[in-house]
């Protein structure tokens, strides 16, 4: 076993997880947490296929020393069974950061969504990292992704001697990733609103990784919104890439996806819809200030590579988790 | 989406000097031709032609004072009438035309325009964005040209017995004016006031519409759909010197109108002055 630090990696079964896991094990001595599997992975790199709720887990974090927790394992956008995510989501959370405190964990790095400010018409232009968290005003399947950013939130002020960063990123884009926005742009034809057309954010899966990298730095704490783009008008985006759009009316739209998700029929969440009709725009100055984040990846770069894929079926493929 | 004049009426409108004051505004290129509030000057173009025909046939403006506006960020505090917001256009309109270099003019609109289809975006391309306070800071620290009518709908729904009468004016944007040091630039709006004058508004009819008011004037009701089209009043904007305010942005509410007392003085100074100069309501 090497000198590397431990850092603690949950949720290392998805497509994210392993990006962070590639990346984070030149530096450190990864251990991943997740029950899923992921066959994939460098040797070097430790899997420990448990729930983070389980005492294995709790062994992890008393046994070796701990340098940090990445927590990405919450649910990263809109989920169908309330009852489980909060439970799976919500508890682990809650657990994760019970061993930090008591195993002196000295640095806490968790994975929030600009999700939890929730699109929503009326708003200012520039969301601060202080604006209220109003993302489960209108969809309940929200709520999780709130709560636990919430408690994050609680875990920064009241664990002082624990250096908590908590990140907030716009949508995250990756040729793979499975997440709402990702999927929505391999989609060989792009459903848009009639009569809108929202500023659009994102971070490409490269530089997202680079801030969780940053985010490591010993002594940094804080909450940080990300973006590596510029806003840009969503179907300029969606122009740029070069697939047809097709626009239809918004109630339409709202109601056939609310029916499908309910019968399970589709995994694209309803909630992502309002990302096609209202803007957000993420005031990241902080980030640029305190983590020094310098995004490389640009709109035309991703709309290079989103170009460059092939159009992916509608439908089924369709996922929620990145 | 193009929002495109029909071919011949483009043609009629069609001037060099549209072109030439738009290739002078600096183009927004990181959001793929937006600026970060979603204005895109190109589609000044489809409003530009008519803007101007109204500008220069319509109302016959007369500008005075244009050049006491200041570069960098600036709030132009003007008196609200006339039913729709043409002053607004027009004010606009004078910036965009006669203003050395050519200024674009932000405006604030209402909370319900991002959940309204195709106003939701038009407006923003346009320069026009949520009124909310943080984005009036936003807009200034980017050292904006910002409209603000502080009579709102008071102003311009009011009737013909109070023409040319300043309503109350809100405070926040004398706040906004100390917090962010942004000098104030008081603009009279002669014209306003008669382009549609109102006897009475049926603000009970109006609400059952849906509307904020609904003003009886000579021709509307009474000719619906053109009813409400301006009549070419002669226009006037009166431009006054910059005022600067300094203290506490939270002051107190007596505080503050001491200083909006003053801005109020002023524009009525330049509303007289302007009423007295015309020879005529349509001349």
């Amino acid at each position: 076993m090497s000198a590397r630090p431990t850092v603690v990696l949950t949720g290392i079964g998805g497509k994210l997880g392993r990006l962070v896991a590639l990346r984070l094990h030149l530096q450190y001595q990864v251990v991943g947490l997740d029950p899923r599997p992921r066959p994939d992975l460098p040797a070097a790199i430790t899997h420990l296929r448990i729930d983070p709720r389980r005492r294995r887990a709790e062994n992890l974090f008393r046994r070796r020393q701990v340098q940090a927790l990445v927590h990405l394992g919450g649910p990263r956008g809109a989920t169908r069974d309330q009852e489980e995510s909060l439970g799976a989501g919500v508890t682990g959370t809650q657990r994760l950061f019970d061993f930090c405190t008591a195993y002196q964990v000295p640095k806490v790095v968790l994975l929030s969504s600009a999700d939890v400010y929730g699109p929503l018409p009326g708003t200012s232009q520039f969301i601060s990292e202080d604006t209220a968290l109003q993302g489960d005003l209108r969809y309940p399947e929200m709520r999780s992704l709130v709560a636990i950013d919430r408690m994050g939130q609680s875990f920064y002020w009241a664990q002082p001697q624990i250096a908590t960063v908590l990140l907030r990123p716009a949508h995250i884009l990756g040729p793979t990733l499975r997440n709402g926005a990702s999927t929505y742009l391999r989609l060989p034809y792009y459903p848009v609103i009639l009569g809108f057309d929202p500023l659009l954010q994102a971070i490409h899966q490269e530089d997202l990784v680079t801030a969780i990298e940053l985010a490591l730095a010993p002594e940094l704490r804080g909450i940080f919104n990300l973006a590596g783009t510029e806003p840009a008008p969503l179907r300029r985006v969606l122009a740029q890439i070069g697939r047809p759009q097709v626009p239809v009316p918004a109630p339409l739209v709202r109601r056939a996806f609310h029916q499908l998700w309910r019968l399970g029929l589709t995994n694209f969440p309803p909630p992502e819809i309002d990302h096609l009709q209202y803007g957000s725009v993420l005031d990241t100055a902080r980030a640029a200030a305190g983590l020094r984040l310098r995004p490389a990846w640009s709109w035309p770069k991703i709309v290079e590579q989103f170009r460059e894929l092939g159009a992916e079926r509608a439908g089924g493929r369709v996922g929620s988790r990145g | 989406m193009s929002l495109g004049l029909p071919a011949g009426l483009a043609r009629l409108l069609a001037d060099p000097l549209i072109e030439e004051r738009l290739s002078r505004l600096p183009r927004p290129e990181a959001g793929f031709g937006v600026d970060p509030f979603g204005f895109d000057p190109t589609y000044l173009r489809h409003l530009a032609p008519l803007a101007t025909w109204l500008y220069r046939r319509w109302f016959r403006v007369q500008t005075r004072g244009l050049a006491k506006v200041p570069a960098g960020r600036c709030l132009l505090v003007a008196n609200h009438a006339g039913q729709l917001p043409w002053d607004g256009l027009m004010i606009g309109t004078a910036l965009f035309l006669e203003a050395e270099p050519p200024r674009v003019v932000r405006s604030m609109v209402e909370r319900f325009v991002p959940a309204t289809p195709f106003v939701s975006y038009l407006l923003p391309r346009i320069g026009q964005i949520v009124g909310t306070p943080e984005n009036a800071r936003a807009l200034l620290a980017q050292e904006e040209l910002l409209l603000v009518f502080p009579e709102g709908v008071r102003g311009l729904n009011k009737t013909w017995r109070e023409r040319y009468r300043l309503q109350e004016f809100g405070r926040g944007f004398m706040r906004l004016a100390i917090e962010t040091s942004t000098p104030i630039v008081p603009v009279a709006v002669i014209g306003s006031e008669e382009q549609t004058p109102s006897f009475y508004n049926a603000r009970a009819l109006g609400r059952l519409l849906g509307l904020p008011a609904f003003p009886i004037t000579p021709t509307h009701p009474l000719l619906p759909g053109i009813g409400l089209l301006p009549y070419p009043s002669r226009y006037q904007l009166l431009f006054g010197d910059p005022m600067h305010f300094k203290g506490d942005p939270h002051d107190e509410d007596e505080v503050i109108d001491k200083r909006i007392a003053l801005i109020r003085v002023s524009l009525q100074t330049l509303i007289a002055e302007g009423r007295a100069r015309r020879r005529g309501v349509f001349r």
